[in-house]
């Protein structure tokens, strides 16, 4: 029996929309085309606290990081791999409150037109790993 | 003069303050779940626990979660994670809240961009979140 390709589409966006991992498609400058929760949500804040609408990543993440919009900027293949997997550390303020996290940051130009990105809020992560390593 | 006095509360039922209106919340305590479709814009009518008590048409319009899907699940960890962080539902924190901003939403995975309305006091038997769609640009 052939799976029903709108059931299979229906699946594949729980997926996305529950995913613990920000994923977002932006064209070459940014600008987001396609973009799941978890990306909004870590995004909005830092968007907010730099005045910027939030609906270019590239910008929200350069002013923040200068060198992750370099390196977009100084890639110039096709396609391949820009950044992958490196960490950053992010600090702002919200509701007046002092916020530092740690990010892991991909990007993957997919053609001459599109940015794959995905970002993930490690710091919850690296503190429990602190924890681990904690002699008994 | 009776008539005259039920057609006068039968028209205030039907005219929706703006979006923006000051008087809003008490409009919206007086609405059943089923009045709150007649919105122009996105209304999300919560418990003070966060638990979706009505979520009307045009909301589901802009986000594309049914109104059957999102009653009585959490608000911002089951149906709207992309506004669970310190900018939004953390404000519903206050025991007061009446706070706009822009802020975008998704439209299964499209940006769509947004007015919000975070609405809530401590005399008010739920609060809101209310949605005003604006051009993507």
């Amino acid at each position: 029996m052939v799976p029903d390709p709108q059931q299979q589409v229906q699946k594949l966006m729980r997926f996305m929309h529950h995913a613990p991992l920000a994923m977002v498609e932006t064209d070459l400058r940014g600008t987001l085309l396609q973009v799941n929760p978890k990306a909004l949500q870590l995004m909005m804040p830092m968007a907010a606290y730099l005045g910027l609408p939030g609906d270019n990543l590239l910008d929200t993440l350069t002013g923040f990081l200068p060198a992750v919009g370099q390196a977009v900027a100084r890639f110039d293949k096709d396609s391949g791999m820009i950044i992958d997997q490196e960490p950053y550390r992010i600090e702002f303020q919200m509701n007046a409150l002092p916020i530092e996290r740690f990010f892991s940051l991909t990007i993957e130009k997919l053609g001459a037109e599109i940015l794959l990105i995905f970002f993930d809020d490690v710091t919850d992560f690296l503190l429990k790993a602190d924890q681990i390593r904690q002699p008994l | 003069m009776k008539p005259t006095a039920n057609k006068m509360e039968h028209s205030t039922l039907q005219t929706t303050p703006s979006f923006s209106s000051p008087n809003l919340l008490d409009w919206l305590e007086q609405q059943t779940n089923e009045q709150l479709n007649e919105a122009p814009f996105g209304i999300v009518r919560m418990s003070r626990e966060g638990v979706v008590v009505a979520y009307c048409k045009s909301e589901s319009h802009i986000t594309g979660i049914s109104t059957g899907y999102a009653v009585g699940k959490y608000y911002f960890t089951q149906i709207a994670p992309c506004a669970n962080n310190m900018m939004v539902a953390a404000r519903y924190g206050q025991p007061d809240l009446d706070e706009e901003l822009d802020y975008i939403l998704t439209y299964v995975c499209d940006p769509v961009k947004v007015r919000l309305r975070l609405l809530k006091s401590t005399q008010s038997q739920y609060q809101y979140f209310l949605v005003n769609r604006k051009s993507f640009s």
